[in-house]
């Protein structure tokens, strides 16, 4: 299970000129502004680091901090 | 005349049709802001072939730019290849013997095609020097000519915004330019349905699945080429990858490790296999000597070489 600090740490890097840090947990995505390309990179970055593939039925869901936590805490890591 | 000399790229031609669509007119049907087509898309416009213009006849338009810039006698090839996933007609016969009769060239020159998208002209290169070298040939053209716009649907939000046509003629014999060095080629076929033309003839793609083949393969392929060739990321002068967007090469830059030099394609669209050869006809071999070329793409498939000039120094062209 991710923490929210390693969440935003993961952000970060795959969207560098977004402030992760200072975004809501549960705003999506699109409303903090980025796009489909940075949504793209951020599960990219799950899957690298985590080790986390998803359907694309589930990559639309994980768009906010918070759906990446839930996602990750009932996952455990394991391949979707 | 034999030369010393090994395989290269001794000179590039290349044609683009003069109509385009307008992808910032065109992004706001699909709900894109400018600023997403300018920064991560990056292509401002698209090439359109004319209604009645085939394949082969993009690549006797690139082959006339190619004779404007060397002379050399038709009757001395051995070989010209076309790299194509969108034929003349319905693909039989194929695009390149219908161009070898558009051309006039001697029944000693050989011809076929090759179905391969952005990883082609990569790929092709590695087949046309093999087969000079099986069968004692020592000039070849390699055409690229894939015009998407014959399978793009003007309606598809991932697609419409991205591929536009072009055709480039790479003309290989001994030579001092660009000599064809190591490479390193692979297939993920299990990826295939990620770009493919469907059941209504259209292409579809599944941008996520693209976007992370070629971040998780080309940074991988590029470093193979480089151990192999014995360089370091600092004695490439060029990186040359295929521009399948703005967004995806900075990504690889940023994981291979180099800055960007401009986004070329930004007139004219992703044009598949003559992507990067409609880059490198504007580079001087002589200036950036050592470069890698990658290519990505249909398959899901990548290709990367490294080409090297032998002199600092432009040379005359060799005339056989």
């Amino acid at each position: 299970m991710l923490s929210i600090e390693q969440v935003r740490t993961l952000i970060a890097g795959a969207v560098p000129n977004v402030n992760a840090y200072a975004l809501p947990v549960d705003a999506t995505f699109e409303e903090s502004g980025m796009d489909s390309l940075d949504h793209a990179s951020i599960l990219l970055a799950l899957q690298e680091s985590y080790g986390l593939e998803f359907s694309d039925a589930v990559a639309a869901e994980i768009n906010s901090i918070e759906a990446i936590l839930g996602h990750t805490s009932t996952q455990s890591g394991a391949k979707d | 005349m034999k030369s010393s000399h090994t395989f290269g790229v001794a000179e590039i031609g290349a044609y683009v049709p003069p109509a385009r669509r307008d992808n910032l007119a065109l992004a706001t049907k699909f709900s894109c802001s400018e600023e997403f087509v300018r920064s991560k898309i990056g292509f401002l416009r698209t090439a359109l072939r004319g209604e009645h213009e085939e394949t082969s006849d993009l690549c006797v338009k690139a082959f006339a730019n190619l004779k404007s810039k060397v002379d050399f006698d038709h009757a001395s090839l051995d070989l010209i290849v076309v790299v194509t996933q969108n034929p003349d007609g319905h693909g039989l016969p194929h695009t390149s013997a219908i161009l070898q009769h558009k051309l006039e060239l001697p029944s000693s020159c050989f011809a076929f095609d090759i179905s391969l998208a952005c990883s082609g002209y990569v790929a092709a290169l590695a087949a046309v020097k093999g087969f000079l070298m099986a069968t004692g040939g020592s000039k070849a053209l390699l055409f690229t000519a894939d015009p998407y716009s014959k399978i793009v649907n003007v309606e598809d939000r991932d697609t419409a915004l991205i591929f536009g046509d072009a055709a480039t003629v790479s003309l290989i014999q001994p030579t001092d330019r660009w000599q064809i060095g190591a490479f390193d080629l692979g297939t993920e076929g299990r990826w295939h349905s990620s770009l493919r033309v469907n059941g209504s003839a259209y292409l579809t793609m599944n941008g996520r699945e693209v976007f992370n083949f070629c971040a998780l393969s080309v940074p991988g392929s590029v470093k193979r080429v480089m151990q192999l060739s014995g360089v370091h990321r600092e004695q490439v002068d060029r990186f040359v990858l295929h521009p399948g967007s703005k967004y995806l090469i900075e990504t690889l830059a940023n994981r291979i490790g180099f800055k960007p030099s401009g986004f070329e394609p930004e007139d004219y669209g992703n044009t598949g296999p003559s992507s990067i050869p409609m880059i490198l006809k504007d580079i001087d071999p002589y200036v950036a000597r050592t470069i890698i070329v990658s290519g990505f793409g249909v398959g899901l498939s990548w290709a990367t070489c490294a080409l090297r000039s032998e002199h600092a120094v432009r040379s005359e062209h060799a005339v056989n």
